[in-house]
């Protein structure tokens, strides 16, 4: 083994990697947020009264979970332009991250939805709750509170996914990171580098989450 | 349409490639995901704990991250030429690997105590209740999510095509870049993709309904609607 470290080219490129790590924060947590709104809405309509609406959300999600997350990026990055539609590279990242995390969130909720329970809708209609209530008071907080672990797992899907973000120039830690190897051929430091910080963050939001779990549970 | 018509045949033989790409994976990863959820259940400490690392990394990480790494970081302290191939096999078989190692494990530790201390209790050896016991009951609850799995393996194939793999992306990429007719070739891609990945996910629902151990027929009797009583 001849090779010989380099890990000062690491710390020469901290504040870079910094900034790349703000931008991949950015990336997970606004795309989990807007999933979440994406998510909630779609599976409103995924159990609302319209069969035409019930069939577009399925659609929707099966298109997204089956299709490679590099294709849609590259679908809204390079395709949508021809259509008038021209986003720059980091927007083109939320948006598609969005969109996929939403699907995958929809999914989520609906089997959570669908674990509460007829007796649950049931007693909140014998109440004499309207029909809005039963749903956005008793069937999303439980559904929510059972989709805990499965939501953390998709932030962490979200924070790794948002790594091919990259490829289409946005501004995140891979991306940087390829830009630095770029000029310093230390290819093997700054991707090793690159993976422990991503491993850091995804321990930490299952720590969270975790946590969370174990609030709940308390409760 | 002319377009897509054109450069059909090119695409085609990128999504054979990429379906080669997953043939050649997929029984690599499901092997080493059988061994390293296995060894992290039931082997010694070091042994259970190496196992545990290992997956916990390779899940932890992007794909990306270890396909950049494979091709480009490791080949400078192991001296070995790689193609990018063989480094996105590498990658992708450890990646995958680690996932079917957790729906094995998941499978493993369904399995009530009860079983083992029955194939026990008969004199049957720890490896022998394991393989002829354990193991067929876990493969019940295992089908389905590894089903699963594949089709996601599927997908990541895709990743392949940043370190210029020729597979179903790269080719598309190659014919925008000879036609500039993104939104076609993309969607065309995107097709493709479905056609096999919808297949594999079906399947694998279709499975878990099939193959529940507790034979839960959900109650389809029964369809939640806001505002419908």
């Amino acid at each position: 083994m001849s090779y010989r470290f380099s890990w000062d080219v690491v710390a020469e490129s901290l504040p870079q990697i910094g900034a790349g790590i703000v931008g991949t924060i950015e990336l997970a947590s606004i795309s989990i947020v807007a999933g979440i709104a994406i998510g909630v809405a779609g599976v409103v309509l995924r159990f609302g009264p319209s069969a035409v609406l019930r069939r577009l959300v399925k659609v929707y999600v099966e298109v997204m979970r089956n299709t490679p997350m590099l294709v849609q990026l590259y679908f809204i990055f390079y395709g949508l332009p021809i259509l008038g539609v021209r986003l720059n590279s980091f927007v083109t990242a939320l948006v598609a991250l969005s969109i996929y995390c939403g699907a995958y969130v929809v999914e989520i909720l609906r089997a959570g939805v669908e674990g509460v329970g007829r007796g649950q809708v049931d007693a909140a209609r014998a109440l004499g709750l309207a029909e809005s209530a039963v749903f956005g008071r008793v069937v999303l907080p439980q559904a929510f509170r059972a989709s805990l672990p499965a939501l953390g797992g998709q932030v962490i899907v979200m924070v790794k996914l948002s790594s091919l973000a990259s490829v289409i120039g946005a501004m995140e830690l891979t991306y940087v990171v390829v830009d630095i190897v770029a000029t310093t051929y230390r290819s093997f430091e700054l991707y090793a580098v690159a993976g422990l910080v991503y491993l850091v963050m995804t321990l930490i939001v299952s720590g969270i989450f975790r946590a969370l779990e174990l609030r709940m549970r308390a409760h | 349409m002319e377009i897509v018509l054109a450069n059909l045949p090119y695409l085609m033989e990128g999504a054979w490639s990429t379906v080669r790409l997953s043939l050649v994976t997929a029984p690599l990863a499901m092997a080493l995901g059988a061994i390293a959820g296995t060894l992290r259940l039931y082997a010694p400490r070091p042994v259970a704990a190496a196992s545990t690392a290992y997956i916990e990394l390779f899940r932890g990480t992007p794909a990306l991250v270890q396909m950049f790494f494979a091709f480009f970081g490791l080949p400078l302290i192991t001296g070995w030429q790689v193609s990018a191939f063989q480094a996105a096999i590498l990658a992708l078989v450890l990646n995958s690997g680690a996932y079917f190692a957790e729906i094995v494990r998941g499978g493993l530790q369904a399995i009530s105590r009860d079983q083992w201390n029955a194939g026990l209790a008969l004199g049957l050896p720890f490896g022998q209740v394991l393989r002829r016991v354990i193991a067929p009951q876990a493969l019940r609850r295992i089908v389905a999510p590894a089903v699963g799995q594949l089709t996601i393996l599927v997908k990541d194939t895709s990743i392949a095509s940043v370190i210029a793999v020729f597979e179903l992306t790269r080719a598309g990429q190659h014919v925008v870049e000879r036609t500039l007719a993104s939104f076609q070739i993309f969607t065309v891609v995107g097709v493709l993709y479905f056609v096999v990945c919808y297949g594999g996910s079906s399947l694998s629902r279709r499975l878990e309904r099939r193959l529940d151990p507790l034979g839960h027929r959900s109650d389809t009797a029964w369809r939640y609607v806001i505002g419908e009583r």
